[in-house]
């Protein structure tokens, strides 16, 4: 009965411990991602993206400041994360959608691929008030409101020709390559035709030697 | 931005705008007689394709739980200084910072807020996300210098004017001094090979004709603004051709060759054409274009160290051309790119592009140099700063654009007051003081 007992109170001992142990931390990626990781708990980190929009890129204009809402979202309210997929959710805070919230003040644009109907409608309506008021990006200068999505691929794009005298250089270089592969090739055809003139050289002379016999 | 008068508009008008049609260049020049400069030769070198600054001028460690930023960085603990100025420890980067690092004037941060090529050339050499706005070369010889024969040479990129000055592109760097001999060039007059189409004295008569024939044609009531205009352009590039020659008073017997062994097409010819017309009192400033290959967005490594190379390269061979004209203490040579590249690498071992990038500013003799000011975080962030001490200050500081830096520029080379430059207001909301030797921006390694 001691030994029973005292096996009991261990073990809510240790459970109470490891509830007090288990907290959740938050880094932020971006103004859309963040990774939720279980502290004590390796290999806990689970990244998320923030479902039916796209914020700036941290290095964006306006990325900052979507990181920053993000983060003090995160880190300073009582935030319950709904998943939507295995990789998106959506985070409420007093009943109140945190994504439409970023959406409606400027933090981040609508994404162009929300299935449900009903949703796509709320979250471009979101962003037409804010595109109406000018808030977030929408406060930008024209030439800095760039689209995430957009972004993304412009910072893979190729560099143009910069000027006259390169493209000359460029092209002059690839005629060169041309030219070269062209005569190598010239060069095979030749030597191949040689080898089939030689080759039926060496059959007439053995034919006509065989008929001498 | 003041109202411009009628008179000033067309003032504009006469002195800018279309250029002139020459065989084998686009030239115009203004008939007014040549105003007396003394100031600089301002030179910008643009290395386009985005240069990556972590390995150069804002040098980079790798961070523990972020993905390597360099991997030259892999085992290094500490950068390297050239006096007050912490740099990439790769390729030939030790020589030129060793060299030149009391001449350098290091603007680390600067958020081009843009991620595209043609945006980000503009707004690096305008200030300006969109075009309209003239380079600082094309302001600096706008203010001081309109009616000079070359003002404003552009040897590749952007190249507004503003409507300032004209611009004289560069197809190639040897025109220049093919046109200073026009009549050689064209007509064969001169020329060893004794096969002039015409002597001398027809040649004038034929320019007199030309002429006469324009002023004809700009007398006509019923012509459109912009053919006017083209005609004038073409009137003033006719009449002034003979300016031109004064290039020949100080042109060598050769001029450098700029073939270098790395295989790039490096600036040297187009800096060395540039003095001289400098010190033939015909141009204020000129944009050259770095030749290297810093679009690296497969095999970094190997091709951006390469490039690097070019680009330091050429920066020395510019100031011993400098030291070689005499005209070394009268050169402010600007370098810079459209913005830099990610801190991290991508699948294919490339970097693709990062909008915070940086400007080097050199001028040999002055007390503003051997320093760097702005700043990025360790992942390359931009850091906000103090616009008036440049000391770090996230709270209440602001991180640099390319307009706070032109503005600055403007104010450096004094014409962010002149009544041409109204027109061109950068809405700067912060004045960045630097050019103030007394202030710098600690850095993440010293």
């Amino acid at each position: 009965m001691v030994s029973f007992r005292l096996v009991l109170i261990s073990s809510i001992v240790l459970l109470s411990s490891c509830t007090e142990q288990v907290k959740q931390s938050y880094t932020i990626n971006d103004g859309d991602t963040f990774t939720q990781s279980v502290e004590g708990i390796e290999q806990s980190s689970v990244s998320y993206e923030l479902a039916y929009l796209d914020a700036p890129e941290r290095e964006q204009p306006y990325g900052r400041e979507a990181k920053q809402y993000l983060k003090d979202v995160l880190l300073s309210e009582k935030v319950i994360i709904k998943k939507i997929t295995d990789s998106t959710v959506e985070l409420f805070v007093n009943g109140q959608s945190i994504n439409l919230a970023m959406v409606s003040k400027g933090y981040a644009w609508a994404s162009l691929k929300i299935a449900d109907p009903a949703i796509a409608k709320q979250y471009t309506d979101a962003q037409k008030r804010a595109t109406d008021s000018l808030q977030g990006i929408w406060g930008l200068g024209h030439g800095l409101m760039i689209a995430p999505w957009q972004w993304r691929q412009q910072g893979q794009e190729k560099a143009p020709s910069m000027n006259y005298q390169q493209q000359m250089m460029l092209k002059r270089r690839q005629e060169q390559q041309a030219q070269k592969e062209a005569m190598i090739k010239r060069q095979k055809e030749y030597a191949k035709r040689r080898m089939l003139q030689q080759q039926q050289k060496n059959e007439s002379i053995k034919n006509a030697n065989m008929n001498k016999d | 931005m003041n109202k411009l008068s009628r008179r000033e508009i067309l003032r504009l008008m006469g002195s800018a705008g279309a250029l002139a049609m020459v065989p084998g260049m686009t030239l115009s020049q203004s008939v007014l007689a040549a105003e007396q400069y003394s100031g600089d030769l301002i030179l910008t070198l643009n290395v386009f394709g985005a240069w990556d600054v972590t390995s150069l001028c804002d040098p980079k460690l790798n961070t523990n739980g972020e993905p390597d930023i360099n991997n030259w960085a892999k085992g290094l603990s500490e950068i390297p200084k050239a006096g007050n100025i912490p740099f990439a420890p790769i390729g030939e980067n030790a020589f030129v910072f060793n060299k030149y690092a009391q001449d350098m004037l290091i603007i680390n941060g600067i958020d081009a807020q843009t991620n595209a090529h043609t945006a980000g050339q503009i707004h690096a050499s305008s200030g300006r996300p969109s075009t309209g706005f003239p380079t600082i070369t094309a302001s600096v010889a706008g203010v001081y210098g309109k009616s000079l024969a070359l003002t404003y040479i552009n040897n590749g990129g952007y190249a507004g004017n503003g409507g300032l000055v004209t611009t004289s592109s560069m197809s190639g760097p040897d025109l220049i001094p093919k046109l200073a001999n026009y009549d050689e060039t064209f007509h064969g007059v001169g020329s060893e090979h004794n096969n002039a189409l015409y002597p001398q004295t027809i040649l004038e008569r034929v320019k007199s004709a030309k002429l006469a024939r324009i002023e004809r044609q700009l007398a006509q009531t019923n012509l459109l603004t912009r053919h006017k205009e083209a005609l004038n352009q073409f009137y003033l590039a006719t009449k002034n051709l003979d300016e031109l020659k004064k290039f020949n008073d100080f042109m060598p017997s050769e001029l450098i060759n700029d073939n270098d062994d790395l295989g790039y097409h490096p600036a040297w010819k187009q800096a060395e054409v540039a003095m001289i017309s400098y010190k033939a009192g015909l141009t204020i400033g000129a944009d050259l274009i770095q030749g290297g290959e810093f679009d690296t967005h497969a095999n970094h490594d190997a091709k951006h160290q390469k490039s690097l190379q070019s680009l330091t390269r050429d920066i020395d061979t510019i100031w011993g051309l400098a030291d070689k004209y005499g005209i070394a203490d009268k050169v402010t040579l600007i370098v810079n790119s459209e913005f830099s590249r990610t801190p991290y690498y991508n699948d294919d071992g490339g970097k693709d592009h990062w909008p915070l990038g940086s400007m080097i500013i050199m001028k040999k003799g002055v007390n503003w140099t051997n320093r760097v000011v702005g700043r990025t975080d360790e992942i390359q962030n931009g850091v906000k700063i103090n616009p008036t001490t440049l000391q770090i200050d996230e709270t209440n500081g602001s991180l640099i654009y390319p307009k706070d830096v032109y503005q600055a520029l403007r104010k450096h080379f004094g014409i962010a007051d002149h009544s041409l430059m109204q027109q061109f207001d950068l809405k700067t909301e912060h004045e960045f003081d630097f050019f103030n030797p007394n202030n710098s921006t600690p850095q993440l390694y010293t």
